[in-house]
C-alpha cells in the first residue's frame, strides 16, 4: 500500500513540475526564418479524392452546442487563436477550393457576380417546377428554366417585401468579390403563367413523406407569401444550383475527416477568419454552418471538395425581417456577456442599439453606418473562426476590402432591383461608409506597412526597401508615424522615421545586414493619439 | 480504528483524483482541446509545377501564438471547469442529435396522434417547479388545430413526474371569432397538499391532505368591441379532501374550520366583464386591463352552503422605455358571500399565495372569506429574449372587507428572470418573506389572471 501511495505521489509531483514546463516551453518563441523561394499562389487542394458522405445540419443540436459549449469554450479560453496556417510568406491567401483571388474586378463584373455573362432564368421561360423547397425559414420551390438550368426559387418574408431578396442579391455580389465561391443569385420577376409543373414533382412533408406536387399548392403559395406586384409579377431570388453534388456545409473546428485535402483546420484558415472583418461590414451575422456548402465537385478529370458559401438574406440587415431585433449585429443571439452586465445595470443604461427605431428603409433591413462599430460587431452566434480572428487576419481582409470600391459596391445594389430608387442610393451611402470605418479598422489593426516588394542595394552594402502606408494606398487619411527596427545580433537600432516621409519606406545599413543575405526590420506606426499599433 | 476506515474510504477519491489529473494533463499537451479539431502536420502545398514547400508559408516552423506564460497556465485551470461542463453539455447535445436524426419526438407524436386531424398535432413538454411542492407540473401537451377538420382547437395536457401533483386535463375550443365556444375538461390529483388555518395569523395551523378535484365547464365568450369582451361560464366541480400520508386530517386538525368537510360538489354559472387593452397576452408592455366577475354556486351534494363569488382585477402596463423597460402594477381583490351567512367547505374560500400572487408565501397561505393582492413588477430587457425582473406584492385576506387592517396585507419580495421571445417564456424567480424563500421554474404566465374554480 506505502508503494502504492509513494508511486501515486512520484507520479502527481511529476505532473505538477512538467506541465507548467510543457506549457512554458510550448510558448517559448524563436525568430521564424522564411525558406528562400517565390510566394506560393495557388494551393494544390484540390487532388482527386473518394467521393464523401454528406453531412446533415441539426439545428437543435447546434444551438445548444453554441449557446452553451461555444460559448463557454470560446470566452474562456485566455489564448490567442494559432496565427493562420493557409497563407504564403507575404501573408495572402494563394488560391484554393476555399478561396480565389479577384483582385481586378471591374463594376460590372462585380454586378454580374458568380453568373457572369449568364442572362439568367429571365431569358428562359416557363419554369418548370420539380420540387419544392425544404429547410430554412422562407417558402419556395425548385424549377429548371427552358434552358435547362436549375435553381432554388425563394420569396421575401411575409409583411417584409423586397428586404430578403435584395440583401440576398447584394451579399453574394460583394462576397464573391470579396474572393469567395458563391452560388449564382439574382433577383427575378414572373408571372404565375411561367410556371409549369413538371412531371413527378414531389415535396416533402415534416413527417419526411414525399407526395406529388399540386397545381394548387404552387398557386396557395404564390397567394398566401408573395405580394404580387401591380403588373402581374411576383418578385423573387433564384439561386443556380452549383456543379456537384452537395455534401453538407463545413464545420466551424477541424478538418473535414473524409477529405484528405482538406488539412488545414478551419478555424485557422485566413480565408474564414476574414469572414469577421467582411462580416461586419456587410452584417452578415447569420454565419452558420447551414450557410456553407461543401459541392464534390469535378474539374479537369479531378474530383474533390469546393467550399461555398451560401444563403445570403441575412445580410445587410436582411435577418431584420426575420426578426425584428434590434440587437442584430450588436450581440449574439444568446451573449452570456451581454445578459450579465444587463441583469446588473437593472435596465437603467440602454445599450445605444436599443434606442434605434427599426429599419432604414422598407426596402432594405436593420443596417445603418452612424453607430457602426466594425470593432465591436457581432455575428448571431459564436463561431471559432471568426473567434479566431488575428489583427493579422483583419489586416489582410482589409487588404482586400480595400480593392472594393463606391462603383463596385453600386454595381451590386443594383442587382437588388430595388422598387424604390432612393433604397439604392440610401444603401451605396450606407455600404460605402461602413466600407470606411470597417477598412479603417481593420488597417489600423497592425502597422499597416504594405508593398514591400521593391528592395534596391545602396553603397556600403545595405539596401533600400520601398514600402507604403495602407491607410494612404486604400484612399484613407493617414495619421500615422512610423518607427524603424533593424533585429539582429549586431543591428540593435531603431529610428523614427520623419512624419512627413508620406511612406515608411527605409534604407537599411550595411551594418543591420546579417549573413550578407537578410535584414530583420520592424516598423511600428503611431497615431495621431499616441496608440501604437501593433507591429 | 476510525481514521484507518476513513483512510480507506479516501483511497479510491485519490486514485480518481490523480487519474483525473492526469487525463487532464494529457488534455493539455494536445495542441488543442477537442481532439479532433487538433492542428494536423502542415501539409505540402505548392504552386504545379514549382517549388514545393512544407508550408504555404514558405518555412516549416509554426509561428507562434505570442501568449504568455500566464495564459497557458490560466488555461490548464480552466480546462477543469470547462470539463465539467461538458461532462454536462455532451450528454445533451447527443440526445438531441438522436432525437433530430432519428425524429424521436416527432414519432412518438405521429404515433400518440397519427391520423386523428391529419396529422397536424403539434407536441411539446411543459414543467414546472415550485419550492415547498417540488416539480408541480411536468408532463406532455399536445395541441391539434382544425381538430376534425371543425376548425376546433383540441388541447391534452398530462403530467405525472411526481408524487405531489399529477393532472389531465382536455380542452376543446373554436376557433376565435366574435362568438367562440370554449370547453375544458380537468383532472387533478394533489398528495400532501398544505393547508392553512383561516385568517392572516394561521402559521401554526398548518396540515396536509390529498386533494382530488374534477372540473367540466363551458364557456360563451363574445367580443364586443376592440377591447371589450364578455363571457358566461357554466360549470361543476367535485372536490374530495383525504387524510394524508401519516398526517392528521384537516377536518380533525381544524375544528374550527367552517364546514370542513370531505368532499364538496357545487355547479355555478359566472359572467365576466372585460376591458383589455394590453398589447399582448401574458408579457404586456402597454395597455390595461379591468375585469369584472360575479356568479353564483349551488351545493349540489348536500349539507353544503349556496354562495355567490365576485372578483375585480386591474392590470396597468407602463411602457418606460421602447417596451423594454415596462413597470406592471396588479390590484386583485375577490370574495365569497355565502347565502345566509352560512359556513362554507374550506376549499370554497378565497385564498392566496404562491406563484399566483404573493410568491414569498407557500401556495394558498391564507385563507379566509376576502383575498387582496397588490402587485408592482419592474421588467427589464437584460438581452435578446431575456428579461429581468424585480418585484413586490403585498396580499392578505380577511372575514370581511370591513376587517382588513393594512397590517393583514403582508409583504413578499423577489426576483427573477423571464426567457424567450414571443408567445410562451420560461420563467426563473425566485420570492422572500418574512416567512420563507421560494423559487418558481415554469413557463405559466405571470398576471394571467386565475380561475377561482382552478385553485
Amino acid at each position: 500500500m506505502k508503494r502504492r501511495r509513494a508511486l501515486c505521489r512520484t507520479a502527481a509531483t511529476w505532473s505538477v513540475l512538467l506541465l507548467p514546463a510543457a506549457a512554458f516551453l510550448s510558448c517559448a518563441s524563436a525568430p521564424v526564418l522564411f525558406e528562400p523561394g517565390a510566394a506560393v499562389t495557388n494551393l494544390d487542394d484540390m487532388k482527386e479524392i473518394p467521393e464523401p458522405a454528406e453531412t446533415e445540419f441539426y439545428r437543435l443540436r447546434h444551438h445548444i452546442s453554441n449557446y452553451v459549449d461555444r460559448q463557454i469554450r470560446l470566452q474562456l479560453d485566455p489564448l490567442p487563436s494559432r496565427p493562420a496556417a493557409d497563407v504564403n510568406r507575404f501573408g495572402e491567401v494563394p488560391n484554393s477550393s476555399w478561396y480565389e483571388n479577384r483582385p481586378d474586378l471591374t463594376p460590372a463584373q462585380v454586378g454580374r457576380g458568380a453568373g457572369g455573362e449568364d442572362p439568367g432564368p429571365e431569358a428562359h421561360f416557363p419554369w418548370t417546377i420539380t420540387g419544392m423547397k425544404s429547410g430554412g425559414r422562407n417558402p419556395g420551390f425548385l424549377f429548371r428554366d427552358a434552358g435547362g438550368a436549375s435553381y432554388i426559387c425563394k420569396f421575401d418574408k411575409l409583411g417584409e417585401p423586397v428586404v430578403s431578396t435584395a440583401a440576398g442579391a447584394i451579399a453574394v455580389r460583394l462576397l464573391w468579390a470579396c474572393g469567395y465561391y458563391t452560388p449564382d443569385d439574382r433577383v427575378v420577376f414572373f408571372h404565375g403563367k411561367d410556371l409549369v409543373l413538371g412531371e413527378g414533382a414531389k415535396k416533402k412533408l415534416p413527417d419526411g413523406s414525399k407526395v406529388a406536387i399540386e397545381a394548387s399548392d404552387i398557386e396557395k403559395l404564390l397567394e398566401k407569401f408573395v405580394p404580387k406586384r401591380s403588373d402581374g409579377r411576383y418578385r423573387a431570388l433564384v439561386s443556380r444550383f452549383l456543379p456537384g453534388r452537395p455534401v453538407g456545409g463545413y464545420s466551424y473546428r477541424g478538418t473535414r475527416p473524409d477529405d484528405p485535402n482538406d488539412v488545414i483546420p478551419h478555424q485557422d484558415r485566413r480565408s474564414l477568419r476574414a469572414l469577421r472583418v467582411f462580416g461586419a461590414w456587410l452584417n452578415h451575422v447569420d454565419l452558420k454552418i447551414d450557410n456553407t456548402l461543401d459541392l464534390y465537385t469535378e474539374e479537369e478529370g479531378r474530383h474533390f471538395l469546393r467550399h461555398y458559401l451560401v444563403d445570403f438574406d441575412g445580410c445587410l440587415g436582411g435577418y431584420w425581417a426575420a426578426r425584428h431585433e434590434a440587437r442584430i449585429g450588436h450581440a449574439y443571439e444568446f451573449d452570456v456577456g451581454e445578459l450579465a452586465t444587463g441583469l446588473a445595470s437593472l435596465g437603467f443604461r440602454p445599450r445605444p442599439y436599443e434606442s434605434m427605431t427599426g429599419a432604414v428603409h422598407p426596402e432594405i433591413g436593420l443596417i445603418e453606418a452612424e453607430t457602426f462599430d466594425p470593432a465591436s460587431w457581432k455575428p448571431n452566434y459564436r463561431n471559432d473562426q471568426l473567434s479566431s480572428c488575428r489583427p493579422a487576419d483583419t489586416f489582410w481582409a482589409g487588404t482586400v476590402l480595400g480593392r472594393i470600391g463606391e462603383e463596385e459596391i453600386a454595381a451590386a445594389v443594383k442587382a437588388a432591383r430595388f422598387r424604390d430608387a432612393a433604397a439604392d442610393s440610401l444603401l451605396v451611402k450606407i455600404l460605402v461608409e461602413r466600407r470606411r470605418k470597417t477598412l479603417d479598422w481593420a488597417l489600423r489593426s497592425v502597422t499597416p506597412v504594405i508593398r514591400l516588394e521593391e528592395v534596391t542595394p545602396t553603397t556600403g552594402g545595405g539596401f533600400r526597401v520601398a514600402a507604403a502606408d495602407g491607410l494612404v494606398e486604400y484612399g484613407l487619411p493617414s495619421d500615422l508615424t512610423y518607427r524603424v527596427e533593424f533585429v539582429g545580433p549586431k543591428s540593435g537600432r531603431s529610428h523614427r522615421l520623419a512624419a512627413d516621409a508620406g511612406a515608411p519606406g527605409v534604407e537599411v545599413p550595411a551594418t543591420a545586414v546579417q549573413d550578407g543575405r537578410y535584414a530583420r526590420i520592424r516598423w511600428t506606426a503611431t497615431d495621431s493619439t499616441g496608440r501604437k499599433l501593433p507591429s | 480504528m476510525r481514521r484507518e476506515r476513513l483512510f480507506v474510504r479516501a483511497q479510491p477519491f485519490r486514485r480518481t483524483l490523480l487519474a483525473a489529473f492526469l487525463f487532464v494533463s494529457l488534455f493539455l499537451a494536445h495542441p488543442s482541446y477537442g481532439g479532433a479539431n487538433a492542428s494536423p502536420p502542415a501539409p505540402a502545398h505548392g504552386d504545379a509545377g514549382g517549388p514545393a514547400t512544407d508550408s504555404p508559408r514558405g518555412t516549416t516552423r509554426p509561428l507562434p501564438r505570442n501568449a504568455s506564460p500566464l495564459s497557458y497556465a490560466l488555461r490548464a485551470l480552466l480546462v477543469v471547469p470547462y470539463g465539467a461542463t461538458r461532462a454536462i453539455t455532451w450528454p445533451v447535445e447527443e440526445a438531441a442529435l438522436l432525437n433530430e436524426k432519428h425524429r424521436i419526438s416527432e414519432r412518438i407524436t405521429s404515433l400518440m396522434f397519427g391520423n386523428l386531424s391529419g396529422g397536424r398535432t403539434t407536441t411539446g413538454i411543459f414543467f414546472g417547479y415550485e419550492s415547498g411542492i417540488g416539480v408541480s407540473v411536468a408532463g406532455v401537451t399536445t395541441d391539434t388545430p382544425d381538430f376534425l377538420f371543425a376548425g376546433a382547437t383540441l388541447k391534452m395536457k398530462t403530467g405525472y413526474l411526481t408524487s405531489r401533483e399529477n393532472r389531465i386535463s382536455l380542452r376543446y375550443r373554436t376557433a376565435p371569432g366574435r362568438i367562440s365556444f370554449d370547453m375544458k375538461g380537468r383532472f387533478d390529483h394533489r398528495k400532501n397538499r398544505p393547508f392553512y388555518g383561516i385568517g392572516p395569523d394561521s402559521r401554526d395551523n398548518d396540515t396536509y391532505a390529498d386533494l382530488r378535484r374534477a372540473i367540466l365547464e363551458g364557456t360563451v365568450s363574445t367580443r364586443l368591441s376592440r377591447w371589450f369582451l364578455a363571457a358566461v361560464t357554466g360549470y361543476v366541480r367535485d372536490l374530495r379532501l383525504s387524510e394524508a400520508d401519516d398526517r392528521d386530517n384537516a377536518a380533525d386538525f381544524f375544528p374550527a374550520l367552517y364546514a370542513t368537510a370531505e368532499k364538496s360538489r357545487y355547479a355555478g354559472v359566472e359572467m365576466t366583464v372585460a376591458a383589455d387593452s394590453r398589447n399582448r397576452g401574458g408579457y404586456s408592455s402597454s395597455g390595461t386591463l379591468v375585469r369584472l366577475t360575479g356568479g353564483f354556486n349551488r351545493a349540489t351534494s348536500g349539507g353544503d352552503a349556496d354562495y355567490g363569488h365576485y372578483a375585480a382585477e386591474a392590470q396597468v402596463f407602463i411602457n418606460l422605455y421602447r417596451h423594454t423597460r415596462i413597470l406592471a402594477l396588479r390590484a386583485f381583490a375577490e370574495g365569497v358571500e355565502p347565502k345566509d351567512s352560512a359556513p362554507l367547505p374550506y376549499t370554497e374560500l378565497e385564498h392566496v399565495g404562491g406563484k399566483n400572487g404573493l410568491r414569498g408565501f407557500g401556495r394558498d397561505r391564507f385563507v379566509d372569506r376576502k383575498m387582496a393582492l397588490l402587485t408592482g413588477e419592474y421588467r427589464y430587457r437584460a438581452t435578446e429574449h431575456i428579461f429581468g425582473t424585480l418585484f413586490a406584492e403585498w396580499g392578505g385576506v380577511a372575514g370581511e372587507w370591513d376587517e382588513f387592517k393594512p397590517g393583514d396585507l403582508f409583504p413578499s419580495y423577489g426576483a427573477g428572470l423571464l426567457f424567450g421571445s414571443k408567445g410562451d417564456r420560461l420563467t426563473v424567480t425566485a420570492a422572500i418573506s418574512r416567512e420563507e424563500a421560494n423559487y418558481y421554474i415554469g413557463a405559466e404566465r405571470i398576471f394571467s389572471g386565475r380561475s377561482r374554480r382552478f385553485r
